[in-house]
């Protein structure tokens, strides 16, 4: 029998119970629980008046700042889709559904989440997924079903090889590397940089690119260093060898926290004050929000920028009506994740509620014509469903937020 | 060679040495006394950086100095460790048989659902593929009934257990209990704090933590990492006191040598294991915020689970049970990962080669003094 021990235990509970209530009450609605798509009602399908589609993402997990904004998009899409009566689906006006999975950002729930949707006969396509790690593991599945995979995100080189049904609105790595490259070296100055990637898909395609175009334009790679994600938690050693190497520039292929901690590392810790450039991985507010005042003056890449001082009417609508929607501006991601709907969407017009003739239609945008144009400029894909028609922007941090570099785009 | 014996690397193996000691002797002193591994103590450390977190200011700094937060992290924290004790590990002392049987039961589940999840990872629509997820999913849901058994139920040593032979049942279902109360711990906390990597607010930590104090060698040490090491060595310095000259500290070591003689002499051993997670706890908070600050953020759900392992590492590398053991290998382990480059691999192998010839890890006491 257990016996509480009457004074012990209420000594204990009772400063428990309060710290639960003050963590909850603190942060209430930072963990929302609108992540497994499984819940939706299944089987619903088009025929009965609404159109099902899923949106694939790391809604939790290492890179889930991302899978946030790419879930808002998609429901933001969702909400305006449906107030202004549905999507046209083969000339009938059908109700939207965007079903979100979270794919953790890992490869294994990734191959899960393919599996799940890819059975399910009512969803018509699927945008996602972001990592490119995910991407890559789930193509297998979607692509063997035959259901159409468009990734908001992932910029490895592989994505869309081999892949008929992958496809992608955004750039490829080997073109982001070449781009950053050529800017570390002829717009910020350096002569030997330094590389700390990220050793998955992403972080070493980006890595191999970067020195590929590195070694053409005169630029000496004097350090490289890989980490892996949750297990390297201490980033100043691997600053240190970037430091003695005495790198003038360092380049982080990776993601937003730990390019965080990286810059910190260099700025807080080691005095390092050389020019610090990060792939599209670190495209995330959370980014300034976790290195503070270390992040000013970081470079950072990306397929898209808003605040360009010559945006778009679509992106300056679509800014306004997801600040409106969730009290935040919207980041390159949702951007991506909002056209790439929009997009997947307006194909249904003429395929219907078939997954083939979803593919084949967008397979069909090949050139500025036929291409969709969105919030992100024109989107249109070459044979393997890789698109070109998209520059690498480059934000800087000032005051705390992302804004256009001098020298924006690295053309 | 040469090139890691650097006093930049030296500086980093001392502040992963401190952080090692500070989680591993909570490690080693509840396994002292209950001879249990509580997997639940690297969620503690990630709990203490959530509370000093919360206190400092989570999405707006609220102006309080960190240090100042450590003292509500390391109560609360403690506060928990003691919850963990009391409502998942107290009744599993007490040897349930029908909790035995489910537990293994329940692990036997757990086992073959993961197999079969593993081995129909890539195929697609079969019945088994379904099946195993099912059988997955409905292993992890029995271990809940598990530990709301195991704390409601009778007195006797259960059959199940017995049978086992080699592993006593009352520590094996402790085992996964403590399992299941990490992954709790951790679930919690995603819930409740979302799943972002988060860092303390500029404003609360002190500027000269981020300035170097003094230089060892041409290696600058900063703020913090001078803090870390005074600190670790300072709170070494009170559990040998309170230990080896405290009235509970000699309780504290009556219990792990002889928990049924110490009662007999009138030592209340539920209230000294409250205790000894109670301390426990609080250094892995302290623990948890320094090395946050350290690092410079990465606060989240995840965040006890890799140290946890590197902690535990060394306690059992200095010998499970002993205190100055956790505290020699934690500063061991720091050693060999910070003169590493941060790896994995070196300090385990290490571990693994030490225990081929020490067994009991390098300060480990004899079994034969437990009859």
């Amino acid at each position: 029998m257990i016996r509480i021990r009457n004074g012990l235990a209420s000594l204990v509970a009772a400063p428990l119970l309060v710290g639960l209530a003050f963590g909850l009450g603190a942060c209430g609605g930072s963990g929302d629980g609108d992540t497994d798509g499984e819940n939706g009602s299944a089987g619903g399908g088009a025929e009965g008046g609404t159109v099902r589609v899923a949106v694939c993402g790391p809604m939790t997990g290492s890179a889930a700042a991302f899978g946030e904004m790419i879930k808002n998009a998609a429901k933001l899409m969702e909400k305006e889709v449906n107030a202004a009566g549905g999507v046209d689906v083969g000339g009938t006006k059908m109700k939207l559904e965007a079903v979100v999975f979270d794919d953790k950002g890992d490869t294994t729930e990734a191959t899960n989440v393919a599996r799940k949707v890819a059975s399910d006969d009512s969803l018509l396509f699927v945008i996602g997924h972001f990592n490119s790690t995910c991407s890559n593991a789930a193509k297998g599945e979607y692509n063997r079903v035959g259901i159409v995979q468009f990734s908001p995100g992932s910029t490895n080189v592989k994505v869309c090889k081999d892949g008929p049904f992958t496809f992608r609105n955004l750039y490829r790595d080997d073109y982001q590397g070449q781009q950053i490259a050529a800017y570390v070296k002829e717009t910020l100055g350096v002569s030997k940089v330094a590389v700390i990637y990220d050793n998955d898909d992403y972080g070493k395609g980006l890595m191999q690119s970067f020195k590929a175009q590195a070694e053409k334009e005169g630029l000496a790679v004097v350090a490289e260093e890989g980490y892996l994600r949750e297990r390297t938690q201490d980033f100043k050693p691997l600053v240190q060898k970037a430091k003695d190497a005495g790198a003038d520039g360092i380049f982080i292929a990776g993601l937003y926290n730990e390019a965080a901690l990286i810059t910190k590392a260099a700025r807080q810790d080691l005095q390092l004050d050389v020019p610090i450039m990060g792939g599209d991985g670190v495209m995330s507010p959370t980014f300034i929000k976790n290195a503070g005042a270390a992040a000013e003056g970081a470079y950072i890449a990306t397929p898209f920028l808003f605040n360009t001082g010559n945006d778009s009417s679509a992106a300056t609508a679509f800014m306004k009506a997801f600040e409106d929607a969730y009290g935040k501006e919207p980041d390159t991601w949702a951007a991506l994740t909002y056209d790439a709907l929009g997009m997947a969407l307006a194909t249904l017009a003429d395929a219907g509620t078939d997954r083939d003739k979803v593919r084949a239609a967008l397979a069909a945008a090949t050139d500025e014509a036929s291409g969709y144009t969105g919030v992100t400029g024109v989107t249109y894909f070459d044979a393997e469903g890789d698109c070109y028609s998209k520059p690498v922007y480059v934000a800087t941090v000032k005051d705390g937020a992302f804004v256009p570099a001098e020298k924006s785009i690295t053309k | 060679m040469a090139d890691l014996l650097t006093p930049e690397n030296l500086v980093n193996a001392l502040s992963l040495g401190a952080l090692y000691a500070l989680i591993a002797v909570g490690y080693t002193m509840v396994y002292g006394i209950i001879k249990l591994i509580n997997f639940a103590h690297g969620e503690i450390y990630m709990l203490g950086a959530f509370w000093a977190l919360l206190v400092v200011g989570m999405e707006q700094a609220t102006g309080i100095n960190l240090f100042v937060a450590i003292v509500p992290a390391m109560l609360l924290c403690a506060a928990v460790g003691m919850t963990v004790d009391w409502s998942a590990y107290l009744s599993l002392r007490r040897r349930l048989p029908l909790a035995d049987g489910l537990s293994i039961g329940g692990l036997t589940l757990l086992g073959v659902g993961a197999i079969f999840y593993k081995l129909t990872g890539d195929t697609t629509h079969a019945w088994y593929s379904e099946a195993a997820h099912g059988v997955f999913g409905w292993s992890i849901v029995a271990l809940v009934p598990v530990v709301m058994l195991a704390l409601s139920i009778g007195e006797k040593g259960g059959m199940l257990g017995r049978s086992l032979g080699r592993v006593s049942s009352d520590r094996l279902s402790a085992l996964i209990t403590a399992i299941g109360m990490s992954l709790i711990l951790q679930t919690l906390a995603q819930l409740v704090w979302g799943a972002d990597y988060r860092a303390f607010p500029q404003e609360s930590i002190p500027a000269w933590m981020n300035e170097p104090s003094f230089h060892l060698g041409d290696a600058p040490v900063l703020g913090k990492e001078l803090t870390m090491w005074v600190v670790a060595l300072a709170m070494m310095a009170g559990l040998h006191l309170l230990v080896s000259r405290t009235k509970i500290g000699t309780a504290m070591r009556a219990c792990s040598m002889d928990q049924e003689t110490a009662a007999l002499m009138g030592i209340s051993v539920d209230r000294v294991i409250a205790f000894t997670f109670l301390i426990g706890s609080g250094m892995a908070a302290v623990a948890g915020v320094l090395y946050s600050v350290k690092v410079g953020g990465n606060i989240s759900f995840r965040m006890g689970y890799y140290p946890g392992l590197l902690a535990f590492a060394a306690a059992v590398l200095g010998g499970i049970g002993n205190i100055r053991g956790a505290m020699l290998g934690g500063v061991l382990i720091g050693f060999l990962q910070g003169f590493t480059g941060g790896t994995f691999t070196i300090p385990f192998l290490v571990m693994i080669l030490v225990l081929l010839v020490l067994p009991r890890g390098i300060l480990g006491e004899p079994q034969a003094t437990r009859a």
